[in-house]
């Protein structure tokens, strides 16, 4: 296994622990009004998968504008 | 009149069925629910772009608000008859359609894989009233449903095997996460958006399955920026994962027959010309392989059904399809050895397959040998459940491929023949007995096989 792909996952695991459990010290209450049954387990992961796009979407958009000061 | 033994869920409306034509009803609870969807501008959107089925406003049935007569669905499929492209598009669709109520202040109450149906190559969401207004800070409630329904099948499929696909037809509200998480390879585990989605949305399922250990620990709300954010995942989670290089039993089919070139393009020529004389509604290829004699059928028939037990045969069809066409051509996977059988609430909510077929030609092409010879089926249930698949006056084509043939040596090879009802007498007479009457025989070119065409009389 390459370096790059150890840290790869190494980022990976510590990205998606760290934001389990601030998901889940943080996680609110919403009531379902319709007929299927959301799941607690199923809402909570929205909220940890939430917090990692956010984290991915501002990765992306600092990588973007290095790379377009970098050009300049 | 009658009502759709599957609509009970959803108390906004339900569906009937009045001979041919579709009904669904808006129920007075679902009134000001239906006026801001419609207001919202999504459902011309929808229409105009056909992500959705067509409907037109009708008399209203005693008890509803409204009631709208809908686009009908030329075949009912399922998805643990639909091949990985078919279950992936319908994913793709259900995003796409929460995407775009999204956008429009609304949401999709439920992400079920039976709210999508194929006309042809072309996946159509049904279920036109699983649109909602999305409460503020809501997150998406039938999140849970889309990863057992579609994501769960696909990551299965993609990364252990194919035929896992079709756990659907055990678990048709879709595969347990838990099941579907041991089930994976421990390299799936590694793919980001599988460990999220599947393996840890399954642990925490198990964590909180008692929704009393799940206490509110603030206020926040889920911004429409981060529920975009989910979506956006799981489109690219959907999409990421890649029909799998597997050998199947069928996925060389047509290379590794008797036919010569000529000989294929007799039997086409044969098959187009008997069809050309038999038009109707419906036509069903049964043991399509990768759907050649299905294509001339799409020209007589509104619609063909071309199924196969092989998943990757299927699949490559579909695919085929969905690039070169024709579009009235729905390619399933159906094992007849065991066909889908009707399942759900009270054994009535999904009906099996012969209750969904009404065909006017049923194609059994270089089939009946297998089933007998390999899943020990007698002519005799052979010709019973071709007629029931068949509607009044049906017609059959049907190959009889004798001992002689280099195929069946094959198959015999390597065990005793025991199969002396296996002839050409025992065949006819099974199909006379079954209410069937011959109305051509034809030798087919280049081979010792012939071609019976016999039509439905009992």
């Amino acid at each position: 296994m390459s370096n790059a792909s150890r840290y790869y996952k190494k980022s990976f695991i510590i990205t998606v622990c760290f934001f389990s459990v601030g998901a889940l010290i943080l996680m609110p209450h919403v009531a379902h009004a319709g007929y299927l049954d959301p799941g607690s387990g199923s809402t909570v992961v929205q909220w940890i998968i939430a917090s990692v796009a956010v984290f991915s979407r501002i990765k992306k958009s600092v990588v973007q504008s290095i790379k377009t000061m970098v050009r300049k | 009149m009658k009502k759709d033994l599957s609509s009970f869920r959803d108390r906004s409306g339900y569906v009937y069925h009045d001979g041919e034509n579709v009904l669904r009803t808006i129920m007075p609870s679902y009134k000001e629910t239906w006026k801001q969807v419609v207001q919202s501008g999504l459902i011309d959107e929808c229409l105009s772009d056909k992500l959705i089925v067509s409907f037109e406003e009708c008399d209203a049935l005693p008890n509803s608000w409204k009631t709208l007569k809908v686009e009908p669905v030329p075949f009912i499929s399922y998805p643990y008859e639909w091949s990985f492209s078919q279950i992936q598009d319908a994913a793709l669709l259900t995003l796409k359609l929460q995407q775009e109520a999204l956008a429009k202040g609304l949401t999709l109450k439920d992400a079920s894989a039976y709210n999508v149906q194929f006309m042809g190559n072309r996946p159509v969401f049904i279920d036109i009233f699983s649109f909602e207004k999305r409460k503020q800070g809501e997150t998406w409630q039938a999140y849970g449903q889309f990863c057992s329904h579609f994501l769960a099948p696909l990551a299965l499929a993609a990364k252990k095997d194919l035929r896992l696909a079709q756990l659907s037809r055990q678990w048709i509200d879709g595969i347990p996460l838990d099941i579907a998480s041991s089930l994976l390879p421990w390299k799936a585990y590694l793919n980001p958006s599988i460990f999220m989605h599947l393996v840890l949305h399954a642990a925490l399922q198990k964590k909180y399955a008692d929704p009393r250990s799940f206490k509110s620990k603030g206020s926040r709300n889920m911004s429409l920026d981060k529920l975009q954010g989910i979506i956006e995942s799981l489109e690219d989670a959907t999409k990421n994962l890649r029909f799998p290089k597997q050998n199947t039993e069928w996925g060389d089919y047509y290379n590794d027959t008797n036919y010569t070139d000529e000989g294929t393009a007799a039997k086409l020529s044969i098959v187009e010309s008997i069809a050309s004389n038999h038009t109707g509604k419906l036509a069903v290829d049964l043991g399509a392989n990768t759907g050649r004699f299905s294509q001339p059928l799409s020209k007589y028939f509104k619609t063909v059904v071309a199924a196969d037990i092989d998943p990757a045969a299927v699949d490559f069809h579909y695919r085929h399809l969905r690039k070169n066409g024709p579009n009235n051509i729905v390619p399933l996977i159906l094992d007849l050895s065991s066909p889908s059988p009707a399942l759900g609430w009270a054994g009535e909510e999904r009906s099996s397959f012969a209750q969904r077929c009404e065909a006017d030609m049923l194609l059994a092409l270089a089939l009946c040998h297998h089933l007998f010879f390999t899943a020990g089926i007698p002519f005799t249930q052979i010709s019973e459940y071709f007629h029931s698949l068949l509607g009044p006056h049906g017609v059959l084509l049907c190959e009889f491929v004798p001992k002689e043939d280099s195929q069946v040596q094959r198959m015999l090879s390597a065990r005793d023949d025991v199969f002396e009802d296996y002839t050409l007498e025992e065949f006819q007479r099974a199909f006379y007995n079954a209410g069937f009457k011959e109305l051509e025989v034809i030798d087919m070119p280049d081979s010792v096989r012939t071609l019976h065409v016999f039509e439905k009389i009992g």
